[in-house]
């Protein structure tokens, strides 16, 4: 199964609703609970960085045969300068209008990283690419 | 600490019931905060036992609050709470209630009188 979502820079009213779509697709397969809850947490968590950093983007959500999930986030730029640091709990660059919006805590990546089983990311100034997988 | 009584301890109310059930759980603690990536960060392993408090009045509290697998949140200082949010809440299958009181006053209230204590 695959699935691909656009996700809009600065559209803060409809940020989120991709990850409620995956969320929704895979509670209906009934996939392991605790697994699904972190495929959301780090879905939404990167979804909202698209909204919030980027250019503007696509989701990719694969299911393969085995079980396991896929989400890739590739977004047109800026890019991140320096990942070590972004990856560093509490760094965030985010505007005032996206703290106000709820999120700019710096924890987004983090704590992707720590719900997923797998956790890539390459950023350059034409885009960002995030692969998580989970299983 | 079923609803009733939190409802009771900041003079709360009721702005939209997505399940009657809501009313049943056994709330065992609280998380209070207007980021949601803190929410989103610390209740990795909550349940709908948690309470989702709020100043925040956008779409993104009943996002977080479903994909924390939690029931219910709570709005402080009596955001002026219109159709739109309601709708939001009815999308995430979350009920929301609100409270005139300050996220300071609502938190203390509800800890001195034992929730999450
Ligand atoms: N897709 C992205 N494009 C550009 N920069 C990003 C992207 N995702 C994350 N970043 C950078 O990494 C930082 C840390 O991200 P994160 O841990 O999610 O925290 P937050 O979103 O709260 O700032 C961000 O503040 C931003 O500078
Ligand atoms: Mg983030």
């Amino acid at each position: 199964m695959k699935k691909v979502y656009t996700v809009l820079k600065d559209n803060y009213e409809d940020a989120g609703q991709a990850s409620r779509d995956i969320k929704m697709t895979l509670k209906m397969l009934e996939i392991n609970p605790k697994v699904l809850k972190r495929i959301s947490i780090a879905c939404y968590e990167a979804e909202i960085n698209l909204v919030i950093h980027s250019n503007g983007g696509t989701i990719t959500f694969e299911l393969d045969d085995d079980g396991i999930v896929k989400l890739s986030f590739d977004d047109t730029g800026p890019g991140i300068e320096n990942i070590e640091l972004a990856m560093t709990p509490g760094y965030s660059t985010a505007s005032k209008e996206a703290r106000e919006f709820g999120f700019g805590a710096g924890m987004g990546l983090d704590n992707m990283k720590n719900c997923a089983s797998t956790f890539d990311i390459q950023s350059s100034k034409d885009g960002t690419h995030l692969r998580m997988t989970f299983q | 600490m079923k609803l009733r009584e939190i409802l009771e301890i900041i003079d709360g109310k009721e702005v939209y019931v997505d399940d009657e059930r809501v009313y049943d759980i056994d709330f065992k603690s609280a998380f209070g905060s207007d980021l949601m990536s803190d929410a989103l960060c610390h209740l990795r392993d909550a349940d709908e036992t948690e309470l989702l408090i709020t100043g925040l009045a956008n779409m993104q509290i009943f996002h977080t609050a479903s994909t924390l697998d939690l029931a219910a949140v709570l709005l402080v200082r009596g955001k002026n709470v219109d159709e739109h949010m309601i709708k939001g809440a009815k999308m995430s299958n979350i009920s929301l209630f609100v409270t005139n009181y300050t996220m300071y006053e609502t938190c203390g209230r509800l800890y001195e009188k034992g929730l999450g204590k």
